[in-house]
């Protein structure tokens, strides 16, 4: 694995103009297997986002997915690249306006050359138009939507092999005037019927966050904020956990969560921890490159478990297993983490709450 | 003229980065198309304008409002508006109740000079007295201003602040508002949001 800061010509896309992003050009980065068009590991994903998603050659996903890709979503794991073509001409035929807008690709060599993987955490806020019918959002509404994506994608010979995939979802249903409980609701009953096996990928999940965290170098930059998280959801040390953030730190967290300061943050992490009791945190994956202005870039993806035995957010307590699957992109600059973006699927965890996915 | 003055005028060809963000009145327009689509819906006028300007950032005060630019070699990739008088629908959002102190020896502004690397260390003393003016309301019972873009030196000077705020009165409605101050020897000049109603679930289920 090559420094985190390693290849500084593969440049972040924040602060750059599309065209400037997408410009063609000589290769700036081994990348074996890859197709000649893709300069380095940052233009192969906003370039092949563009291609598929704004281009709208969607088969193109049969290049650039493994055949037997596993896509988790807190909704449950896709399987194979024909998943992903069919989902993403479902997307496109409810919203073919939609504007595909990368913010930022954090992302990691995970030892490509002795055989393992790239990996990127592409963060997302896509514009669109709620055009046709959608089992989320219901009858085309003809409302603008835009919500963040975080999409972790490991990647390798031109190929997403692996990815997890985060959206806001609850916000994008209230965006189009939809009612997220009702939502969850509706997919929690038919997540009751038929056979219940096809839910044991969350208590495999579940079980899973119990276990060990990913290496995290004490010298990474992703230690700042790793050590945040734990501090808060493992020591319930919540003061010290903040103590990382800058006192005017900038925090968004999905469904509108929108804040500042380290006592903002902390509010947010204790509305989920009351929620969710007997609570295990996983940090999953940690990435870093170097931002423009010398501030620095971090990408954790992380598990929350818990058992829903505090009322409030989500209604009475239900007592059901919650999982949460969650990346947060961090700005880290002089030493403290100024802006926090996080995004999780909370529309998914209201359908655990209300019963579905086997919960 | 700045990009941020062909923007705020209303110009189509702005230079806005696609992954530009606007805030306005806690609003948001995420994109160029949008974001000049909607300072061409809505100006400024900019007869009376004010501005002040480095390589990373800029801001222009006029006709009773302000707007923030972050600059990336002359692009703008973030952007505030603050005090526009309509900026649109809030969407409802998940309520968060937090303590913004920390500590009975209750703080006023959050401020961290290392996260301003364009502000002189002699204008601290002028963010802090401008975002201490800012909280000085009477209609809040707790008010706390953040400081979130600041540059300058003391003689010339902008800051850009975020003000959580509990009401004054029986119903402590929480809110969170923009404001914005720029100086000169003459003294400041302040620009804040308008009040507006804070749409936040403390229950999203059940």
């Amino acid at each position: 694995m090559s420094g985190w800061d390693a290849l500084p010509e593969v440049l972040s896309p924040v602060g750059r103009p599309l065209a400037d992003v997408l410009a063609m050009g000589p290769r700036r980065q081994a990348l074996p297997g890859f197709e000649p068009v893709y300069r380095d590991f940052v233009d192969y994903i906003m370039r092949c986002t563009h291609r598929i998603w704004e281009e709208k050659n969607i088969g193109l996903c049969r290049t650039h997915y493994g055949a037997d890709v596993v896509m988790h979503t807190l909704n449950g794991p896709s399987c194979g690249a024909e998943a992903v073509v069919q989902g993403t001409i479902g997307s496109l035929a409810m919203s073919s306006d939609r504007q595909v807008i990368g913010e930022d690709v954090i992302w990691s060599d995970d030892g490509l050359a002795d055989g393992g993987r790239l990996y990127s955490s592409h963060r997302i806020t896509s514009q669109m138009t709620h055009m046709g019918d959608d089992a989320m959002l219901g009858a085309a509404s003809w409302r603008g939507i835009g919500v963040t994506t975080i999409a972790d994608c490991a990647c390798r010979e031109n190929r997403i092999v692996e990815e997890w995939l985060v959206r806001d979802n609850w916000r994008a249903v209230v965006q189009v005037g939809g009612d997220p409980w009702a939502v969850a609701q509706r997919w929690a009953a038919a997540d009751r019927e038929g056979d219940q096996a096809r839910h044991g990928w969350r208590a495999a999940d579940i079980a899973a966050v119990r276990g060990a965290d990913c290496e995290i170098p004490e010298v990474h930059p992703a230690a700042l904020p790793a050590a945040m998280l734990r501090a808060a959801f493992r020591d319930d040390q919540y003061g010290d956990a903040a103590a990382a953030l800058s006192p005017a730190a900038e925090v968004r967290w999905p469904s509108n969560r929108h804040g500042f300061g380290r006592g903002y943050w902390i509010g947010c992490a204790t509305q989920l921890r009351s929620l969710l009791h007997d609570a295990a945190v996983r940090i999953e994956h940690i990435a870093a490159r170097p931002l423009p202005h010398g501030d620095t870039a971090v990408a954790l993806r992380w598990s929350l478990t818990g058992v829903h035995r505090g009322p409030g957010l989500w209604g009475p307590a239900t007592g059901r297993e919650i999982l949460i699957l969650a990346v947060s992109h961090y700005r880290l600059r002089g030493g403290s983490i100024v802006e926090d973006v996080t995004v999780f699927d909370e529309l998914a965890v209201l359908r655990q709450v209300a019963g579905g996915l086997g919960a | 003229m700045t990009g941020l003055h062909a923007l705020a005028g209303g110009a189509r060809d702005a230079p806005v980065l696609g992954a530009c963000r606007l805030e306005s009145g806690g609003v948001d327009v995420f994109g160029s198309e949008a974001i000049i689509d909607a300072f061409r819906r809505a100006p400024l006028p900019l007869d009376d304008a004010v501005s002040v300007e480095n390589a990373r950032g800029v801001a222009l005060f006029a006709s009773g409002e302000a707007v923030f630019a972050d600059l990336y070699d002359g692009y703008i990739g973030r952007l505030w508006r603050v005090g526009q008088a309509d900026p649109g629908t809030l969407e409802p959002a998940v309520g968060v109740a937090f303590d913004p102190d920390l500590a009975q020896a209750r703080a006023t502004v959050l401020f961290a000079a290392s996260d301003h690397p364009d502000l002189a260390a002699d204008a601290a003393a002028r963010v802090e007295a401008a975002g201490r003016t800012i909280i000085d309301d009477p209609a809040q019972f707790r008010a706390r201003a953040c400081v979130v873009r600041a540059f300058g030196d003391a003689t010339t000077g902008a800051a850009l602040y975020a003000v959580h705020g509990l009401a004054a009165g029986v119903v402590r409605t929480p809110s969170l508002a923009m404001a914005a101050a720029c100086w000169n020897d003459e003294g400041f000049r302040i620009v804040r949001d308008h009040p507006s109603a804070h749409v936040a679930h403390v229950r999203i289920a059940g």
